[in-house]
């Protein structure tokens, strides 16, 4: 029971999520350090789904073994089916380390199946590892961002959840996993909870490739404090992020949440304007090429994570900055 | 058709996020900190309001549960003050250090000691502002047998035997359909919360704030708590600052020196771009 069992979320378009390759990756250098230990995924799906398409695309990941669960009930999510197969599946294969995407949908499904298989889960990692006694090594960031937390289990399977984009993506040379596909049957069993409408989101603020992003904090204070930062982005040519707390408090629109909750982004310039630079969010800032903080607390963490930082007023900044650029462009 | 409808709502005490002030080794100033009701918690008190509002022939009583030290009564107070019927504190030391796997069965077992087996929703908030792992609600609707419905943003209408709410994921809004005896996760969705009037806070002055020990859920020491607990901090340690980044500080300029150093480095880009 060494073996690392990955779950495989679909998209609302049936496609295999980027977490559930991220997740693949990492587990190849976890197994590394186990003996004897297999890689395996875990698929719910519906008949009709497009399997050559997704074993295709997990060739290069050293997965050992497959698992479509097939039953048409998973055409679209639904929390009672999902956890009574992933449950039953766990439990046949035994695994060590049960990794699930951080996802809204895997963030549902974690604390049902660990609370039903009596086994501890971490939330929201930003590292997995390996420890000395050959168990899952899990850190977090806690406590309003300020530590980092190296968290044990001490029941099986130890399980983790990681969010999209936290881990980089790697791929090896071409393998061929065992398949299996399973007819799942869930005999009499009707869920109590139904789905009566989906609407698919379209994600319109997708700061994932945006080059200059100007992003504010709780330092904004209020709506307006962005509306000032927007106007400043749009003479600039840049796009806007906000932190967790300032989407909170209703600053700002979720979409534009950067962190580790909301999105990574790998910008050329990054200039943060009154954050004070919580774990959470400077984890979605790292790869950025080159980061400027504006802040007017010295003893701010974000000046430990930056490249260039001022000792300043944000509004004060935002303006003198739009000034210079107004009169350079006239 | 049943008359009356009884929720339960789970609530936190945490730090107060937004105030926080730093000291010189960057760790958070706790000295004049607050301790408030955890944002999404405030709505999961309002999405009680909204249902009992829209049941009008039924009548709704809402119990108010929370796990915390003595100092968490605030909490209660304020949600009695909002118009809960009845308030729960579930207290005792050797709770503490209970990871979410252990609070969540905490929190399910004292839901069944006030209700035995006679509630019909449990509304949590998706997830605490200072921990942020978003299991406990999920855990207490596991240990309560009962169908839970995560990142709820609205209510959409009230039948006799069911709820719609809207849930929202990343890549779609769900209109929802969840039985009478669930558990609801609700997340903060900017609607306007209400806030206690003055007969509030006197009607709450009457009503009194049960505690809860380990020894009425029937819990034994090595059962809950770190003891208890399958997952433990194995080190804690502050996020190392980053090495590869040049951290040149400027303080004391003028606003338009320091602008015009941010404004150099964009050019750099732009130029960069055009070549």
């Amino acid at each position: 029971m060494n073996d690392i069992l990955i779950f495989g979320e679909l998209s609302i378009s049936n496609k295999l999520r980027p977490c559930v390759f991220q997740l693949l990756t990492k587990a190849n250098h976890l197994k590394n350090k186990l003996n004897d230990s297999k890689l395996k995924l875990l698929v719910l799906c519906p008949n009709n789904s497009n399997f050559d398409e997704m074993n295709s695309e997990l060739k290069c990941y050293n997965i050992d073994e497959i698992i479509f669960a097939i039953n048409d009930n998973f055409k679209e999510f639904n929390s009672d089916y999902y956890c009574l197969c992933i449950k039953e599946i766990v439990q046949e294969i035994n695994p060590k380390i049960f990794l699930i995407g951080g996802t809204n949908i895997g963030r549902t499904i974690a604390p049902m199946i660990s609370n039903s298989l009596h086994t501890g889960l971490t939330a929201d990692c930003i590292e997995l590892d390996i420890n000395d006694e050959k168990n899952l090594s899990a850190t977090r960031p806690t406590f309003g961002g300020e530590l980092m937390a190296t968290i044990w289990s001490k029941t099986y399977p130890q399980m983790a959840t990681v969010r999209e984009n936290v881990f980089k993506l790697e791929k090896w040379e071409e393998n061929d996993p065992h398949i299996i596909f399973k007819d799942y049957d869930f005999q009499e069993y009707k869920s109590k909870i139904s789905l009566i409408k989906l609407i698919k989101r379209e994600i319109n603020s997708d700061l994932s490739n945006a080059r200059i992003i100007l992003s504010g904090g709780m330092g904004l204070k209020n709506k307006e404090g962005f509306t000032k930062l927007e106007n400043l982005a749009n003479i600039m040519g840049a796009q806007i992020g906000a932190t967790r707390l300032a989407v909170e408090a209703g600053f700002a629109s979720s979409n534009i949440q950067i962190g580790q909750t909301g999105q990574s982004v790998a910008a050329d310039l990054y200039i943060a304007f009154g954050i004070s630079g919580a774990i959470q969010h400077l984890c979605g800032i790292k790869n950025c090429k080159k980061i400027i903080a504006v802040n007017n607390d010295p003893n701010a963490p974000i000046f430990n994570h930056c490249d260039i930082g001022i000792v300043d007023d944000a509004f004060a900044i935002i303006k003198e900055l739009e000034k210079l650029l107004l009169l350079k462009t006239v | 058709m049943k008359q009356q409808l009884k929720i339960a709502v789970c609530i936190k005490q945490v730090p107060d996020t937004n105030q926080i002030k730093w000291t010189q080794n960057n760790t958070i100033d706790r000295t004049n900190m607050d301790s408030i009701i955890n944002l999404c918690d405030e709505y999961a008190l309002e999405m009680a309001f909204n249902i009992k509002e829209a049941y009008k022939d039924k009548q709704t009583q809402i119990s108010v549960f929370s796990m915390g030290p003595y100092k968490a009564c605030e909490i209660l107070k304020y949600a009695l003050a909002l118009g809960c019927d009845n308030a729960y504190l579930i207290t005792d030391k050797v709770f503490l250090g209970s990871d979410s796997y252990i609070t969540s069965k905490i929190l399910a077992q004292a839901i069944k000691y006030v209700f035995q087996d006679e509630f019909d929703l449990v509304i949590c908030g998706q997830f605490a502002s200072d921990g942020d792992t978003a299991q406990t609600g999920v855990g207490i609707a596991v240990n309560l047998n009962i169908p839970v419905v995560t990142y709820i943003s609205s209510l959409i209408e009230v039948n006799d035997d069911s709820i719609v709410v809207q849930q929202n994921f990343e890549d779609s809004f769900n209109i929802v359909k969840l039985p009478l005896k669930s558990l609801m996760c609700v997340i903060n969705n900017n609607c306007k919360l209400r806030n206690p009037n003055v007969l509030g806070y006197m009607l709450s002055q009457r009503k009194d704030i049960k505690i809860l020990t380990a020894n009425d859920l029937g819990f034994e020491r090595n059962q809950v708590g770190l003891q208890g607990s399958p997952t433990y901090v194995y080190n804690a340690y502050r996020y190392k600052e980053d090495n590869n980044r040049e951290k040149k500080i400027y303080s004391g300029l003028s606003s338009n020196e320091s602008s015009k150093i941010i404004l150099k480095e964009v050019q750099k880009l732009f130029d960069y771009y055009e070549d």
